[in-house]
C-alpha cells in the first residue's frame, strides 16, 4: 500500500476525477452513505456504482483482490461473533451458543459494507501519491499532525524496513532458521525489540535534526491545489447519484415497523 | 587569534552519558571566524556528542557554551542561534524527512520566516550551486547515498548559516562522490568544524586539527 502511495503506477488519465481533493471528498461521501444505509437494495446499487468506479480506476483484479482479502481477514474476526451476540431466533448453535438470524444478516451486511467502502477507497485513491494526499487532507481540515504522521510513516517505513531487512540478513548469515521453538521466538523478540529501540533513537535524531533547522513544533502550510472546473461537474454528478441511492433506501421505509 | 569573540566557544564543559561514561571533562574549545578545523578521535570518543552539545541538543552538567559571544543555557537561548549554525548530520536519513527534495531544502528557510516563494527561490539557488537541480522533485528516500549527502548539505546551506559543522560527511561515499563533496566544501568560504575519520578529507579542507580523547580536546601534532 505504501509502495503504491509512493509510486502510483495508475495515473489520472483513465481515472474518474483529476483533482485529488474532490476524489478524497467523494470517497468520504460514499463511505458515509454506505455505512448509514440499512437496506440491501441500496447497498446493491452502491456496489454497482463502486464497481463502475473501480473499472474506471484501472486497478488490476489481483491487486484489488489481495487487498480486499487482507481486509476481510481482519473484518471476519469481528463479524464472526455478531450472530452469537444479537438476540433473536437461533438458526444454529455452536457449543451451546445460538446464532440468530438478525445477527447473521447484520454480520453479512457489515462485511458487504466494509468491502464496498474499501473498494471505493481503492478506486478513488488510485494515482494519488502520499505527498498529495497529505496536502489534500490538510486542505480539507484534517489536523496537520495527522497528515504529518501519515507523511512521516510513508517516509520512514522504507528506512525501518531496510533496518529490519539488515537485521534479518545478519541473523540468516549466522545460520538462523525459523522454526516453532523457543530459540526462534526469543530471536524474533530480540529482532523486534531492537527494531523498536532503533526506531525510537532515529525518531530522536530526526527531531534533533529538525530543531537544528529552526523547527519549533509548528509546520508551515503548503500551497493550495487547484481544482479544474470540469471536475466540479463530474463530482456533483456523482454526488447526485450517491444522494439518490442513499435516499432510495428511505422509500421502502414502513412506519408500521416503528410502531411499538 | 582575533579580537572578535569566537563564533563557538566551550568553557570547561563537562558532560556525562546516562550510563555514566564521560564524554567531556572540563573541555575547552573555540572556533573563530574564518577558521576551518577538524576534530578526530576514536570510535565512541564522543565526537557526535560534542556537536550535539554545541547545538544545545544535549544538556551539559557544568561549564558554559557560548554561541556568537552569547552564553546559551536554555532551549530558548540555543534556538535563537541554531539556524545560524549549519549542522549536517552523520546519517542523511535523519536529516531528510520531507517527502521531496525541494520541500526538505525549503524547511529551514521557512522556519527562518521566509515566504514559500522566497524559500523556493533560495533552495533552487543552493541546489543549482551544488549541481543538484535535477534532484529537486525527487522523493528523498529514493536518492542514492551520495545524492542524500548533497541534499542534506543543501538543506543546511539553504539557511545561509554563518558556520558549518559536518559530522562524518564522507561516510558511505565512493571516491567520485567523496571528491565531489570535497570540491563543493572547498568552494565554501564558511568557517567549519569537520568531524571525520577520513584523513584525506581532513587534509583537503582544514588548517587545524584537534583530537578528542578522554573527554578533552588537544591540538593534534
Amino acid at each position: 500500500m505504501i509502495e503504491t502511495l509512493l509510486n502510483p503506477k495508475v495515473m489520472a488519465e483513465n481515472s474518474i476525477l483529476v483533482s485529488a481533493k474532490l476524489r478524497v471528498l467523494l470517497m468520504t461521501c460514499v463511505a458515509f452513505a454506505v455505512v448509514l444505509t440499512q437496506v440491501w437494495l441500496a447497498l446493491g446499487l452502491f456496489f454497482i456504482l463502486v464497481s463502475y468506479l473501480w473499472c474506471r480506476s484501472g486497478l488490476s483484479i489481483s491487486q484489488t483482490g489481495k487487498r480486499l482479502l487482507a481486509m476481510d481477514c481482519l473484518v471476519l474476526f469481528t463479524v464472526l461473533l455478531i450472530p452469537f451476540s444479537v438476540p433473536g431466533e437461533p438458526v444454529f448453535s455452536i457449543i451451546g451458543f445460538g446464532a440468530s438470524e438478525p445477527g447473521i444478516k447484520m454480520a453479512m451486511m457489515i462485511l458487504l459494507k466494509a468491502n464496498i467502502v474499501m473498494l471505493a477507497v481503492m478506486a478513488l485513491s488510485a494515482g494519488i501519491d502520499a505527498i498529495t494526499l497529505g496536502k489534500v487532507l490538510v486542505e480539507l481540515g484534517v489536523p496537520r499532525r495527522f497528515a504529518l504522521l501519515m507523511q512521516f510513516t510513508v517516509r520512514y517505513i522504507e528506512v525501518l524496513y531496510l533496518e529490519f531487512y539488515r537485521l534479518r540478513q545478519a541473523m540468516k548469515i549466522r545460520g538462523f532458521k525459523p522454526g516453532n521453538n523457543m530459540h526462534t521466538w526469543r530471536s524474533y523478540g530480540y529482532l523486534f525489540g531492537v527494531l523498536l529501540v532503533r526506531a525510537f533513537d532515529r525518531a530522536d535524531r530526526i527531531s534533533q535534526a529538525m530543531r537544528c533547522r529552526g523547527f519549533r513544533g509548528h509546520f508551515l502550510s503548503h500551497e493550495p491545489s487547484r481544482v479544474p472546473r470540469c471536475d466540479f461537474v463530474i463530482f456533483f454528478s456523482y454526488l447526485l447519484v450517491i444522494c439518490f441511492i442513499f435516499c432510495s433506501s428511505f422509500w421502502s421505509f414502513n412506519p408500521s415497523n416503528y410502531i411499538i | 587569534m582575533s579580537s572578535s569573540p569566537p563564533i563557538i566557544e566551550l568553557k570547561d564543559v563537562s558532560y556525562q552519558h546516562a550510563d555514566g561514561s564521560v564524554t567531556a571533562d572540563k573541555l575547552n574549545f573555540s572556533l573563530f571566524s574564518g577558521q576551518k578545523v577538524a576534530i578526530s578521535g576514536k570510535n565512541g570518543s564522543g565526537k557526535s556528542t560534542l556537536l550535539a552539545i554545541i547545538m544545545g541538543l544535549r544538556k551539559i552538567i557544568s561549564g558554559e557554551v557560548l554561541l556568537f559571544g552569547h552564553s546559551c543555557r536554555t532551549e530558548a537561548d540555543f534556538s535563537r542561534f541554531r539556524t545560524r549554525i549549519g549542522l549536517v548530520f552523520q546519517d542523511p536519513d535523519d536529516q531528510l524527512f520531507c517527502p521531496t527534495v525541494i520541500e526538505d531544502v525549503c524547511f529551514g528557510p521557512l522556519n527562518q520566516g521566509l515566504t514559500r516563494t522566497e524559500a523556493i527561490v533560495t533552495s533552487r539557488e543552493i541546489l543549482k550551486q551544488l549541481n543538484a537541480s535535477h534532484l529537486e522533485n525527487k522523493i528523498t528516500y529514493q536518492l542514492s547515498g551520495g545524492q542524500k549527502r548533497i541534499v542534506a548539505l543543501a538543506s543546511v546551506l539553504a539557511m545561509k548559516p554563518e558556520v558549518l559543522i559536518l559530522d562524518e560527511p564522507s561516510n558511505d561515499l565512493d571516491l567520485d562522490n567523496a571528491d565531489r563533496l570535497i570540491s563543493i566544501l572547498k568552494e565554501l568560504s564558511l568557517p567549519m568544524i569537520l568531524v571525520s575519520h577520513d584523513a584525506d578529507i581532513r587534509a583537503h579542507l582544514v588548517e587545524k586539527e584537534y583530537l578528542l580523547e578522554d573527554g578533552v580536546i588537544r591540538n593534534k601534532s
